[in-house]
């Protein structure tokens, strides 16, 4: 049942993000018309529980127009302000679900401090690279209260916060915020058990990985079928063919990685898709250049606008080199039985009957 | 790279509901109790070089082997899922699983999608009772990768075919008390067309089994003659000259398992304990294991697919082609990884690497070359 609402909200979500090409492409990131159309369209709040303000719909929806954006390599906050007002609505925030854009950060804490005097919170520091700071209406500060995660809420456009613009490689806003003793009331913190949330962020880019390895894919397989040497189409060429298909068992294993996580989306297995994702982008990324020689970076030829993503995402939220050290670390401290369990857990296999009754 | 056989491998049954953790933790029960009484050592490479037909009696003994199978063939009706969590572990713990291997996985499959009553009648109870175990006699010397250039003649002849030719890399046709061979019946137009597949006894005259030894000392290897074989005419598995479109389902059972994935697990495992003291290694190891996960996510795929009915050739090769090359991987995370050096000679770690090394080249050829799967998938893309 909701697999069909996800293949509806894939082609949808291909048609409303291609018409918006033109609006997307010109100039700098903005956020505009085409925004304002998501909004309306309810995109970011797809798999907010209806009871919470949200849309309705599952954790496989809003992954497909993750997906969309990233095959149609739309320049739109639509991933970081899913996971804002996913949060928000998790912490009974519903009011903030109403403003045009919210989006979360999380910054290193080393380098942000935040005290509590009375009924305040003064916040002090610097919050690098938070995607379209420069346009949040509200900032929600993720929080380390660990285990718990938590939230502070914001409002950027206070005085005490400066905002410096940043870019990603492929144009979209990642802006440093410094808080220069910035007073909340505490009224703007909650807490939140959801596992599934803390990692919502990291498991929508891998799926946006997965559409942007999709294009690169399908852009390249007719590029090396159109284009001649030799008296004849690339494709031709054993080497060629074969590194196509490559890219096609990368795009498959992609895809796998995600479902994988999908289905139980603790941030252990999150945090494995965002490592094996990113190896399948890196490996996309540079085949595609490879088979389509020097076209591949002319500024008019589209692939480039799917490769800087490809090489971009896989860096944001953590850190590859962190992440990878982190499911090392946890699999030699825990030990080989727990490895087996983690993985042969992963996918909920014995208790699958069970599962699908709970999703039906 | 959902482009899936055009006819159904067996209608979507009724199957029988199995508690899958409850099996799960039975199958655990007896690796962890047999491996600790010394039944059998981990090996890599369990399912080709494990040849232990007193184990595969065991597993026989528990109701383990064709579960998927109809319960007049002395099957459990499971979902493939049941098969799944049966594998998965037989491989993770290196279990000894060579006996049964070829027939549970995919002779079985194949005589219930193409065997006659009779033949099923014959075979099916037998394999699920480790009471025959089966060869496959498929590669030739001229027909490796290119498996369409199969030139082993089978002639009609008075009461079934006279077959002639030879078969090679065939493992453990010496062990093997059955064989599957793929024969030409005749030459059309087309390669592909004429190809034929049989069931055959390992002890019928003419018939010569020589052994190969591979480099790392490992008997599993043979050279199959057929002089003047005489195959009775119900032998005959499937269609006469339809042998291509079998053979070509046949090998996505044989390329989407578990198998090319979990191989060198029982390495994996002693890799996972060293790294604990190795901090500079875990980025690496997250690495292998964040893929190892996706990958086990495939193969599960792929078993649903099985479900449905569908043989899933594209998604198969993709899955061997990766799965394969993390096999590989595993094994130089290994050596570097681990403390000792490769030894043929140890019981240990060190022989168990020695083991995966000499093994290692053989993942990605066995089942379908890489550079023919990558082929496969290529062609499958014009489609």
């Amino acid at each position: 049942m909701t697999t069909e609402t996800a293949q509806l909200l894939r082609s949808l979500a291909d048609d409303v993000f291609g018409s918006q090409q033109a609006e997307l492409t010109d100039g700098p990131a903005r956020l505009g018309k085409p925004w304002d159309t998501i909004r309306e369209l309810e995109w970011p709040m797809v798999a907010i529980p209806e009871s919470l303000g949200g849309a309705g719909g599952d954790l496989e929806d809003i992954l497909a127009l993750a997906e969309g954006v990233g095959r149609n390599a739309v320049n739109l906050p639509l991933l970081p302000a899913h996971s804002a007002y996913a949060v928000a609505a998790a912490g009974g925030r519903t009011e903030l679900l109403g403003r045009r854009l919210v989006v979360e950060t999380q910054p290193r804490w080393s380098s942000l401090r935040v005290a509590e005097l009375g009924r305040q919170l003064r916040i002090s520091g610097t919050a690098r690279r938070t995607p379209w700071a420069r346009h949040a209406d509200v900032l929600l500060i993720r929080g380390p209260q660990a285990p718990r995660s938590g939230w502070i809420a914001c409002d950027p456009r206070e005085r005490a916060v400066t905002i410096t613009p940043g870019l990603n490689l492929a144009g979209e806003p990642r802006d440093d915020v410094l808080f220069d003793d910035l007073v909340v009331g505490v009224e703007n913190r909650w807490e939140c058990a959801d596992d599934s949330l803390a990692a919502r962020g990291t498991l929508l880019r891998c799926a946006a990985l997965v559409g942007a390895i999709d294009a690169t894919v399908v852009l390249t397989s007719r590029y090396v079928s159109e284009r001649e040497q030799f008296g004849r189409p690339l494709s031709a060429l054993l080497s060629v063919a074969r590194a196509v298909a490559l890219m096609r068992c990368q795009l498959s294993a992609a895809r796998s990685a995600v479902e994988a996580a999908r289905r139980s989306p603790t941030v252990m297995n999150c945090l494995a898709a965002h490592v094996d994702v990113a190896v399948c982008a890196g490996r996309v990324a540079r085949s595609a250049h490879d088979l389509h020689g020097a076209m591949g970076v002319a500024e008019e030829y589209g692939l480039h606008a799917f490769t800087k993503r490809l090489w971009a995402w896989p860096e944001e939220g953590i850190r590859q080199m962190d992440a990878r050290s982190e499911l090392g670390r946890q699999a030699a401290e825990g030990g080989a039985e727990k490895l087996w369990a983690d993985i042969i857990g992963l996918s909920a296999l014995d208790q699958r009957p069970r599962q699908e009754e709970n999703s039906g | 790279m959902t482009v899936t056989s055009p006819v159904p491998l067996a209608a979507p049954a009724e199957r029988t509901e199995v508690d899958l953790g409850q099996l799960r933790r039975e199958v655990q029960a007896f690796l962890t109790d047999a491996r600790a009484t010394g039944v059998f050592t981990p090996t890599v490479d369990c399912w080709l070089r494990g040849f232990d037909l007193r184990f595969s009696r065991e597993l026989s003994a528990r109701g383990w082997l064709g579960v998927s199978w109809p319960e007049r063939f002395g099957g459990r009706n499971w979902p493939n899922a049941a098969r799944f969590v049966i594998t998965e572990e037989l491989l993770r713990f290196g279990a000894p699983i060579t006996a049964h291997w070829m027939g549970d996985r995919q002779i079985g499959p194949s005589l219930l999608r193409h065997g006659t009553p009779e033949l099923q009648h014959e075979f099916l109870p037998k394999i699920v009772a480790s009471e025959v175990t089966f060869c496959i006699c498929m590669s030739e010397p001229n027909a490796g990768s290119d498996l369409a250039a199969v030139a082993t003649r089978a002639a009609p002849a008075a009461g079934g075919w006279l077959v002639n030719g030879t078969k090679i890399w065939t493992s453990h046709a010496q062990h093997a008390s059955h064989g599957y061979l793929l024969a030409r019946t005749s030459r059309g137009q087309r390669r592909h067309d004429g190809l034929t597949e049989f069931i055959i006894d390992m002890d019928w005259p003419g018939i010569t089994v020589t052994p190969i030894a591979d480099m790392s000392g490992g008997r599993h290897f043979n050279e199959v003659a057929f002089r003047n074989v005489l195959v009775p005419a119900s032998r005959v598995l499937g269609e006469i000259g339809n042998g291509w479109r079998q053979v070509t389902e046949q090998l996505s059972l044989e390329r989407g398992g578990p198998e090319r994935v979990l191989t060198a697990y029982p390495l994996l495992e002693h890799v996972v304990t060293e790294v604990a003291g190795k901090p500079h290694l875990q980025a690496e190891l997250g690495e292998i294991i964040a893929r190892l996960r996706t990958l086990r996510h495939m193969a599960l795929s792929l078993t649903d697919a099985l479900d449905r009915g569908e043989a899933p050739v594209q998604q198969a090769a993709a899955l061997k082609v990766v799965g394969t090359e993390f096999e590989q991987r595993v094994i130089d995370f290994a050596a570097r990884a681990l403390d000792v050096e490769a030894d043929p000679l140890s019981d240990g770690v060190a022989g168990l690497l020695a083991g995966a090394i000499t093994a290692s080249p053989g993942f990605t050829i066995r089942g379908g070359a890489t550079a023919v799967l990558l082929s496969i998938l290529a062609k499958g893309a014009d489609r």
